[in-house]
């Protein structure tokens, strides 16, 4: 069964035009972003935009877009079966309830996969091009890279996680897809936040609610001591107190155990409600 | 041997009751025709036998296997629309077919011989999304048919369909009846279940209130048919007649269904109030009107008289 599920999806996903649209505009915005720093290094020959040092650039600042395409995405991926009541016909031609949540549990890895490697895929091939290899003196793929690498997967994965518990609680794409946004957006940023400040105890949990641990984890400040250094002289130029930042390890622990739990109470939901 | 066994089969939304403790049987080779007005509860008892809606209270038993993984086992046998066909309507109807062909094991070839039987090979390719109705009802049946399951489960196959759409269906459903294929349908077409179906279950707001082969259900009293003269003067006669059970106008007749056998009394009778009949011939009781009685449907047509 497992062979049918992961073909079925296949089936479904290469012919799907949200998904194909939703991917080439994503790529096209990559394209735009990296190509014209690629562009500009070419012109200039600066080594602004080279490997390894251009990997802080690749892998944080288009991030919020992986995380925000991929995210939506999936709910339309997800929803879209119960809209079109194809949830229920592939459980009555003979896969289990389990099985076929099982299946759409697949697109989470899949989808938040593709969008890291397009991203960093695009923007390393570009920098790489701009790069003189044969000058270069050190590995092309630094530790801090590998790291800033493994928090945006884990942050994409936590995303789309979200996007899936969403997708099976309203099961209507355009109401998943607002009520999505609405909780990154205003429900967490806002209203939770607020909320915790009020109470002392709780307001170091502010920075640990889901979307913006995601969100936290694609910030360079957390991998690259370069960027630190940035950031406090930054704050202090503007005569703020030095910034905090979150221990790391612990926002890709808390990714993690959002990401399960998340799955979690999608799987509950779905098991209790009829198709 | 059993194919479908339910005991106490419900289903509650909050307080409404969609299906009030159901149990019946469907043996194995039977056209069973399961039966109800709009809202009565079909739909729900259908999709607690695929395992789409959860039963609140009951059990269900599908070729002797019971239990979460029994169920899951036995519905690998089971080939079923529910009312709409349900299919993505960006892929073609070969990919559609596709997607369940992996989930049943089906071949390729087990999918062409599928699509010839609804003939739909000329259009596979196409995107079901430029499917007319009749063609998607075709393909559902292609999809419930493929692989070759044992019980076919078909919710309102003909829903929509024109005359020549319905025909087609009632075909495809007569050849796997002649196959020997257990059928489990639901249709609001009383004729089409009783020129497909040997056995059928009625049900009404959530119960059954009648199980049984067709000829069980449509066996009865007489009923005759009868013209002569005004039909509501008619009408009002043969409903003072005391042997009549119940009258229905019927255009310019009357069908009168009678407690006795002897039609020669009525004619009688209604002679004896001075209208003489052109037409006096005895009307077989349909499943339709073993319908009408029984669940009391409003699209019936109205009994008087002697109800």
């Amino acid at each position: 069964m497992i062979r049918a599920m992961v073909l079925n999806e296949w089936i479904k996903l290469r012919r799907r035009p949200a998904f194909l649209v939703t991917l080439f505009t994503f790529v096209a915005l990559l394209g735009l972003m990296f190509g014209e720093a690629f562009v500009r290094e070419i012109q200039s020959g600066e080594g602004r935009f080279s490997l390894p040092g251009s990997w802080d650039d690749i892998l944080t600042e288009p991030a919020p877009l992986t995380l925000l395409f991929s995210a939506a995405i999936l709910i339309l991926l997800v929803t879209s079966e119960f809209a079109w009541r194809t949830a229920r016909q592939n459980v009555i031609d003979g896969m289990s309830r389990e099985q076929w949540f099982a299946a759409k549990l697949l697109l989470v890895p899949v989808i938040a996969i593709l969008f890291v490697a397009a991203q960093a895929g695009i923007g390393g091939t570009l920098a790489a091009l701009a790069t003189d290899l044969r000058a270069a003196d050190s590995a092309l793929v630094g530790q801090h890279d590998l790291h800033a690498l493994a928090g945006l997967t884990l942050s994409a994965l936590g995303m789309a996680a979200l996007a899936f518990c969403f997708a099976f609680v309203v099961r209507g794409p355009g109401p998943a897809i607002a009520l999505f946004f609405l909780y990154i957006g205003v429900i967490e940023q806002l209203v939770l936040t607020t909320l915790l400040r009020r109470w002392d105890a709780l307001a170091p949990a502010v920075r640990y609610l889901p979307s913006r641990v995601f969100f936290t984890l694609i910030e360079d400040t957390q991998y690259y001591p370069e960027a630190v250094a940035r950031a406090v002289a930054a704050a202090e130029k503007a005569g703020r107190a030095a910034p905090v930042f979150p221990d790391t390890g612990a926002l890709m622990t808390a990714a993690a155990i959002y990401t399960v739990v998340l799955v979690g109470v999608a799987y509950l939901v779905y098991r209790n409600r009829d198709l | 041997m059993s194919v479908i066994e339910t005991d106490n089969l419900t289903k509650r939304y909050g307080r409404s009751l969609a299906v009030d403790g159901i149990s019946f049987t469907v043996e194995r080779g039977q056209a069973f025709g399961f039966l109800g007005p709009n809202g009565s509860g079909k739909t729900t008892t259908i999709g607690m036998l695929l395992g789409i809606i959860n039963p609140t209270a009951g059990e269900i038993r599908l070729f002797g296997l019971t239990g979460r993984r029994g169920l899951h086992q036995a519905r690998q046998r089971i080939g079923a629309t529910l009312e709409a066909p349900n299919f993505y309507p960006y892929l073609s109807g070969l990919d559609n077919l596709r997607i369940v062909a992996n989930v049943k094991g089906a071949t390729r070839k087990d999918i062409d011989e599928t699509l010839e039987i609804v003939r739909l090979r000329d259009r596979a390719r196409d995107r079901y999304q430029t499917y007319s109705l009749g063609m998607k009802q075709r393909l559902a049946i292609a999809a419930t048919i493929l692989a070759d399951p044992e019980l076919i489960i078909l919710d309102e196959p003909a829903n929509g369909l024109d005359p020549e759409g319905m025909r087609e269906i009632r075909e495809i459903i007569g050849t796997l009846a002649d196959r020997g294929k257990t059928i489990f349908l639901s249709s609001h077409l009383l004729w089409e279940v009783e020129r497909t179906c040997t056995h059928v279950a009625i049900i009404k707001k959530g119960r059954i209130v009648r199980h049984g082969s067709v000829r069980e259900i449509t066996s009865g009293n007489t009923t005759v048919e009868i013209r002569g003269g005004d039909v509501d003067t008619l009408h009002a006669v043969a409903s003072d007649y005391p042997a009549a059970v119940r009258t229905v106008r019927s255009g310019d007749a009357v069908v009168v269904e009678l407690a006795d056998d002897d039609t020669a009394a009525l004619n009688a009778f209604i002679a004896g109030r001075g209208i003489y009949l052109s037409h006096l011939a005895p009307r077989p009781r349909s499943l339709e009107d073993a319908f009408m009685e029984l669940t009391g449907a409003a699209t019936a047509p109205t009994f008087g008289g002697a109800q």
